[in-house]
């Protein structure tokens, strides 16, 4: 290393630190080197430049060191230096606010300089520090540059996150401690916080969430229960979903697995709003929420919610706890599918290919007397597109809920 | 309710919406007010509209008997063994057999009186009804 034997205050320098006693802030701006052979009679005090100057270096950082003087830091370096030089001279420029940068202070080596190769096979980075006075300046600042920054093994050992059960005493925003706990938190200026990591939910790339949504993983919520209330679970052959069809204006295509529930209150006419078409198959549950008490009438789905005369086939038998079994009904003419009669409920799978259901219910008659049903009704003429699964016609006023999924 | 009555153009049966979008595009429908469905009809002059009340009277007689005939098929042949027993019996071993065996189901046989005699009282009360409420009023129950 080149033997610099201090550092010099030109007179430029003395007039801006005289200023900066009294309260002006003395910046420093940068570093500069040079080649320079000084002659005998220089007086360094009177320079306002250096001699020959070859690189301009920005300063990386400045500390106070408190006995009257300051640390400048500067990183040398010969990237993108064309030609070789002997670092005979180096000065220091600050900002005076009246005549603007002066060369503040300068060190001499002389013919013990050090040579600095061109950028090529050599490389130069070095940290070099250099001291100045400031006397009892008050405010002292330096341009800092970041674009060329060396660390030492005392700055890496400063950024280090700390690893300890107390709260570091060395503290700047953006310190790292990893606590008792092994939580990694930063000092954001006042406080420690707890650190969060981008992406540290996912898996394989996928984040967790709440709300359900594509390509995110769904936990379970703070009861304990996968909630996907809002949307559904669907897989190449089977969607895991209940869709609430009451009061629905359009129709909509259930699929694979999807549940539809339809509620109504005092309705003799209840739409399902389900498109279908052939190759269908559904299983439906009818829930009233009293007997439907008139005898020898009926409740019919009505394929694309209309009728055609003559076209089903339908027959219904009964077992009763009192012995008793029997024809409930049987026909060849019916205009819609036909279910049961006198019960509260009615549960049946439907087959759009071949057009069938085929269903059972269980029902009370009296205080005592129960009993069960089965029934199946056929849809005898496939000339019409079936599009819309249809819509239910009770024989009196019923409240209740449809429950219709989709197996195929 | 509501129905829109049409005759379906590939089928050129009757049909009724029982939504009105569910009528085919370019479809001319009646619309109706009707208690079922059920209630509209195409008549033999081609004209579709509502049944009579005579006709939907007419109609429910018939069904109502039919479920008749039914349930008591269902309490009879719960006994129609006993029938059978000395009916055989009556032929295999004698007018005497038949006889005690006569005396021993005269419960039974008395029941199956008793249903004929209730079977002859509702079909003479269904055919009699002149009303729909009153048709479906009764109700076919024994005992």
């Amino acid at each position: 290393m080149a033997d610099f034997r201090g550092t010099i205050l030109t007179q430029r320098g003395r007039n801006l630190l005289a200023k900066a006693q009294t309260g002006t802030t003395l910046t420093f701006t940068r570093v500069k080197i040079g080649d320079g052979l000084w002659p005998s009679n220089t007086d360094p005090t009177q320079l306002n430049d250096l001699v020959s100057p070859k690189l301009n270096l920005p300063i990386q950082e400045i500390r106070v060191v408190g006995d009257g003087t300051v640390r400048l830091r500067f990183v040398l370096t010969n990237t993108g230096l064309s030609e070789g030089f002997f670092m005979r001279e180096i000065g220091i420029y600050a900002q005076d606010p009246d005549i603007g940068e002066i060369l503040y202070a300068v060190a001499y080596a002389g013919d013990r300089a050090d040579f600095i190769p061109a950028d090529g096979v050599t490389k130069v980075e070095n940290i070099v520090d250099i001291y100045t006075v400031i006397a009892n300046a008050q405010n002292v600042t330096a341009v800092i540059s970041d674009t060329v920054v060396l660390a030492t093994r005392q700055d890496i050992d400063v950024i280090k996150p700390e690893v300890s059960s107390t709260a570091p005493s060395l503290t700047y925003p953006g310190k790292l401690w990893i606590d008792a706990d092994e939580f990694l938190k930063y000092f954001n200026g006042s406080v420690w916080r707890n650190a969060k990591v981008i992406f540290a939910d996912t898996v394989d790339g996928f984040h967790a969430s709440l709300t359900p949504a594509p390509n995110v993983i769904v936990p379970l919520n703070a009861d304990g229960v996968l909630d996907l209330s809002g949307t559904y679970i669907k897989s190449n052959v089977y969607t895991f979903r209940r869709v609430d069809l009451t009061n629905a204006t359009s129709d909509y295509e259930l699929q694979v697995g999807e549940e539809a529930i339809i509620n109504f209150t005092n309705a003799i006419i209840v739409p399902l709003r389900i498109a279908t078409g052939s190759n269908r198959l559904y299983e439906i549950f009818l829930q009233f929420s009293v007997n439907i008490l008139l005898p020898g009438v009926f409740t019919f789905l009505n394929p694309n919610n209309t009728t055609y005369s003559s076209s089903f086939s339908h027959v219904s038998i009964y077992w009763s706890s009192g012995g008793g079994s029997g024809w409930v009904s049987y026909t060849n003419a019916d205009n819609a599918f036909k279910l049961y009669n006198q019960t509260p409920h009615a549960f049946f799978i439907l087959d759009t290919t071949r057009r069938i259901l085929r269903g059972f219910v269980s029902y009370e008659f009296g205080d005592s007397n129960i009993g069960f049903g089965i029934f199946t009704s056929k849809w005898h003429s496939n000339l019409v597109s079936w599009v819309s699964l249809g819509t239910f016609t009770f024989p009196q006023s019923m409240s209740g809920y449809i429950l219709v999924r989709r197996l195929a | 309710m509501k129905v829109y009555a049409f005759i379906h153009p590939d089928l050129k049966t009757l049909c009724c919406a029982i939504l009105r979008e569910a009528v085919p595009e370019g479809v001319e429908a009646v619309e109706l007010e009707v208690e079922s469905p059920d209630d509209v009809i195409l008549d033999e002059n081609g004209q579709i509209r509502v049944k009579t009340e005579a006709e939907k009277l007419a109609e429910e007689k018939e069904r109502k008997l039919g479920e008749l005939k039914r349930y008591v098929a269902t309490l009879l042949e719960q006994t129609d063994y006993i029938i059978v027993r000395i009916a055989e019996a009556e032929v295999n071993e004698g007018t005497a057999e038949a006889e005690r065996l006569r005396q021993k189901y005269a419960t039974q046989l008395q029941q199956r009186q008793a249903i004929r005699v209730w079977n002859e009282q509702m079909r003479q009360a269904i055919r009699n009804a002149k009303t729909l409420e009153e048709l479906k009023s009764l109700e076919i129950r024994y005992g």
